[in-house]
């Protein structure tokens, strides 16, 4: 609870650093709200020329990508920067200025950094998730839409989980970061379209080894009512939010991990 | 010349010094490929052949389409616009404006040792897993020497591309979103991911009137043999007219941002 008020606190003030430039801000955000209509562009343009893949067609594929979006710009504004920033931190000693403060390092280091470009994510997905719930004939009730709650907030932490631990990484590499989250993208990009375009190997590795096929697929095929001609049991479309808090707590495990082989570099 | 030779091979060495970083990228790649892959095998293994304005498209073809448009961004990729940036924010470009040296090309030659480091280390291993993986057609000798040639006619017009937004840090605080933006009209418009016979006529007009498709899309269309041997000329020609127009506005910001040039300290 202490700590919540105290993230509160360090938002309001780096939004008022930031809005200090206003027009820089507003770019950052509108930015990838343009970047990412650009990748809805390429869906439609496929989409509209074969008008389904797999069996999903151009909203059901919309509905999974928008989850991930979504998920991702949450996760983002959370754990993306702090994440990113431990790479320089670790190489010029800085992080011995987290272990010396009477607080858990990482609550901490999330605390300190926010990432408003973020924002953006979660404004196109918000906008394209209400335009394909027009389109899509989903029956909701009360339920679902506390399950959809559950499934984003288990997507949301699987993405962070791989945020923290790609991050962690610095603490063994140096300038591993910038690559490393360059593959995250790479990755996430598998599920920009149903994992089930894919071969056996990579869908076992989506699911058991990397679990991004938790964030959307599994989840989308619950409220699409798509039939189960996976391999995999029908019950995985219940699991992102287990998941999620597993991979979690393994991702801080990992955090953990790197912060006992951190050695100053003493400067 | 020689000398400028060493800035490529002091990057070279410089990027040798991070291996993990190597094999990241390495398996970002791959990552990548098989992303398109998928996509173009689950697309076309539904419908067959599919027959385009640029006649009958099979998966093969795609296939190599994915494989050469991968290896085509691995060697255009670069952080000309984001050094720009850098160098003129820390006024460190007085330092380099003083050196005996063109500072353009300073930065082609920069770029060309990263690029052999990329053709290295990235390049040769994905195109060796893409074609393990996948196969990959073999274009006529004809075809294959206009495919390099427009595909280095491609990367001196990205190169110029970079030059010019980059420099327009001259007048703006930051380029990075400049950065931003040209990716994502090259993710749409150069037919990266999308070859343009699958667009919307609109999409199709509109790339006509950019120069974006030259790079990627032009080469490979003529590396898969779908065009003719006039419409190669035509090619050639608008890449170069380009070329030439790219060249006049760089020229003539490089002037201008340079008189505008203020550094503080330093």
């Amino acid at each position: 609870m202490k700590s919540l008020t105290l993230y509160l606190k360090f938002i309001s003030i780096y939004l008022k650093c930031r809005l200090e430039y206003r027009v820089a801000f507003i770019l950052d955000i509108l930015m990838p709200i343009f970047s990412y209509s650009i990748n809805y562009l390429t869906i439609w343009i496929i989409l509209n020329r074969f008008s389904s893949i797999r069996g999903w067609d151009f909203n059901q594929i919309m509905f999974l990508y928008t989850i991930n979006l979504f998920s991702y710009g949450l996760a983002g504004i959370i754990f993306y920067t702090p994440m990113r920033s431990l790479d320089s931190l670790v190489k010029k000693g800085d992080f011995d200025m987290f272990l010396t403060k009477p607080m858990n390092p990482f609550l901490h280091l999330i605390n300190r950094q926010f990432e408003h470009i973020f924002i953006g994510h979660l404004i196109l997905s918000s906008i394209v998730f209400l335009i394909c719930l027009g389109n899509l004939n989903i029956t909701w009730s009360v339920l679902k839409v506390i399950w959809l709650i559950f499934v984003l907030f288990g997507a949301t932490l699987i993405q962070g989980a791989f945020m923290i631990i790609t991050g962690s990484l610095s603490f063994f590499y140096t300038n591993s970061t910038s690559v490393a989250s360059s593959i995250l993208n790479s990755l996430r990009g598998f599920i920009d379209y149903p994992i089930s375009i894919y071969n056996k190997g990579l869908k076992i590795l989506l699911t058991f080894i990397l679990p991004y096929g938790f964030i959307s697929f599994y989840p989308s095929k619950y409220f699409l009512n798509k039939s189960n001609d996976e391999i995999f049991h029908y019950l995985f479309q219940y699991a992102t939010p287990i998941v999620g808090i597993l991979l979690f707590i393994l991702s801080y495990k990992v955090w953990l991990l790197g912060v006992n082989n951190y050695k100053s570099t003493g400067s | 010349m020689i000398y400028y030779l060493q800035f490529a091979k002091n990057v070279f060495q410089s990027k040798l010094a991070y291996r993990m970083n190597v094999f990241l990228s390495i398996l970002h790649r791959i990552a990548s490929l098989f992303v398109e892959v998928s996509i173009w095998s689950a697309i076309i293994s539904q419908t067959g052949k599919i027959s385009t304005v640029m006649g009958m498209i099979g998966l093969k073809e795609m296939v190599t389409y994915a494989i050469l448009s991968t290896g085509i961004s691995i060697i255009i990729s670069s952080n000309t616009i984001l050094e720009f940036e850098n160098k003129i924010r820390t006024g460190q470009i007085a330092m380099d404006l003083i050196k005996p040296m063109k500072f353009k090309l300073y930065l082609f030659f920069e770029n060309l040792g990263n690029n052999l480091f990329k053709i290295t280390f990235e390049l040769i291993p994905v195109v060796i897993v893409g074609i393990l993986c996948f196969g990959i057609d073999i274009p006529s000798k004809e075809n294959a020497f206009f495919f390099f040639l427009t595909l280095i006619n491609g990367m001196i017009i990205y190169f110029i591309l970079t030059c010019i937004l980059g420099q327009l840090s001259f007048w703006l605080l930051t380029v990075w979103h400049l950065d931003k933006l040209l990716n994502d009209m090259l993710k749409i418009f150069s037919g990266r991911f999308i070859p343009l016979w699958f667009f919307p006529k609109i999409f199709i007009t509109i790339s006509a009137f950019l120069p974006f498709r030259l790079i990627y899309f032009s080469p490979m269309s003529i590396y898969l043999e779908k065009v003719s041997s006039i419409e190669v000329g035509n090619i050639l020609i608008q890449q170069i007219g380009w070329i030439l127009i790219l060249f006049i506005i760089d020229m003539i910001l490089w002037k201008k941002g340079i008189k505008k040039l203020v550094v503080q300290g330093g």
